[in-house]
């Protein structure tokens, strides 16, 4: 059997099963990116709560310091629970009405440092809004953000937000480096990624 | 016609993986919280708190009320719900009816538990705000 690593056939014609095995592919790939854990699909509180325990011994093991430990899990929670809230992507999670956004996350140690990469869909019409929130905050400086974090705590949530709209603040101010991404999607639809280095 | 008076009853809510322990205790004087907050829904798990806080600080008059926090991590709608329960009690406090203390309790060795307390207390008047560093030991604290 051929061990080949370009899917992009597969990419379009969907997996095939039985005949090969999808480990070599993700394998290489994960070691590469040097990824701890990588999951798609609805997120939700128990998601959190389930790999909090995996971040934990990670996290330990390659960082021994507690107060950085806490920053890479501070990230993840919030880009997790931003998936929860605001993905266009939903699930039914149960009969009584609560439900889920969908989206991926990954979480790795590369080249000494923590990364926490999330993505979901968005419409189109909410990227303005998005961008400039996250190009403001690149802008600004330790002092700025803490402001910054504050002024919004103290101030109703804005339009739009489901949580304290801190959320991304949050992260900023936790993060060394981050970046984001909108990638046009299937139906108008983009899919945001925010990907951050702690 | 002797007047009734209601006792504000104890409220104890056990700590989950991702919500604290809340220890109120009336009687004592006593507001504790314990563990981590990083519940999703934090309007849905602290309204019932905010209620019993209420109606506690309608009857506070002349107490010395004392609040414990050691949070080891909480995420940042819990911080807006931290900043409101710091406003009543500050607020509590401005009439000089009251007296309040807030232990702010960390970890040395996280920077962000600390700074969040600073935060906290530069907003705040007329509580005793004290940030006091309690080590964990090795052990992680999540």
């Amino acid at each position: 059997m051929s061990h080949h690593f370009d899917r992009s056939k597969e990419q379009q014609e969907g997996m095939r099963f039985g005949s090969e095995s999808l480990i070599p592919y993700y394998f290489k790939q994960a070691e590469a990116d040097g990824v701890i854990f990588c999951m798609r699909g609805p997120m939700s509180q128990g998601v959190v709560e389930m790999l909090e325990h995996v971040l934990k011994k990670r996290t330990a093991q390659e960082l021994g310091d507690h107060g950085k430990s806490l920053r890479v899990f501070s990230v993840f929670v919030e880009q997790v629970q931003n998936i929860i809230r605001y993905s266009e992507e939903r699930v039914q999670l149960s009969a009584e009405g609560g439900d889920a956004g969908v989206g991926m996350v990954i979480v790795g140690h590369r080249q000494g440092q923590f990364y926490v990469s999330c993505g979901n869909l968005i419409k189109a019409e909410d990227q303005p809004r998005l961008q400039q929130q996250l190009q403001l905050l690149q802008g600004m400086d330790k002092d700025q953000l803490r402001a910054y974090f504050k002024e919004r705590g103290r101030s109703p949530a804005p339009v739009g937000s489901k949580g304290a709209g801190l959320g991304l603040i949050e992260i900023v101010r936790r993060a060394s480096a981050f970046d984001y991404f909108f990638t046009p999607w299937e139906g108008g639809l983009l899919l945001f990624t925010l990907q951050v280095t702690i | 016609m002797q007047e009734k008076v209601e006792t504000v009853e104890d409220l104890l809510l056990a700590a989950t993986q991702s919500s604290p322990e809340i220890r109120f205790s009336a009687a004592l004087d006593r507001l504790s919280f314990k563990g981590k907050s990083y519940i999703e829904n934090t309007a849905q798990f602290y309204g019932p708190v905010f209620i019993w806080l209420q109606e506690y600080l309608t009857q506070v008059a002349g107490k010395m009320i004392t609040v414990e926090l050691a949070i080891v991590y909480f995420n940042s709608s819990s911080f807006k719900v931290f900043m409101n329960l710091f406003d009543l009690l500050d607020q509590a406090a401005s009439s000089g009816a009251c007296q309040v203390t807030v232990n702010w309790y960390y970890d040395p060795d996280d920077d962000m538990a600390q700074e969040y307390g600073e935060e906290f207390k530069e907003d705040l008047q007329y509580i005793n705000f004290q940030l006091i560093a309690a080590d964990s030991g090795d052990e992680s604290p999540f």
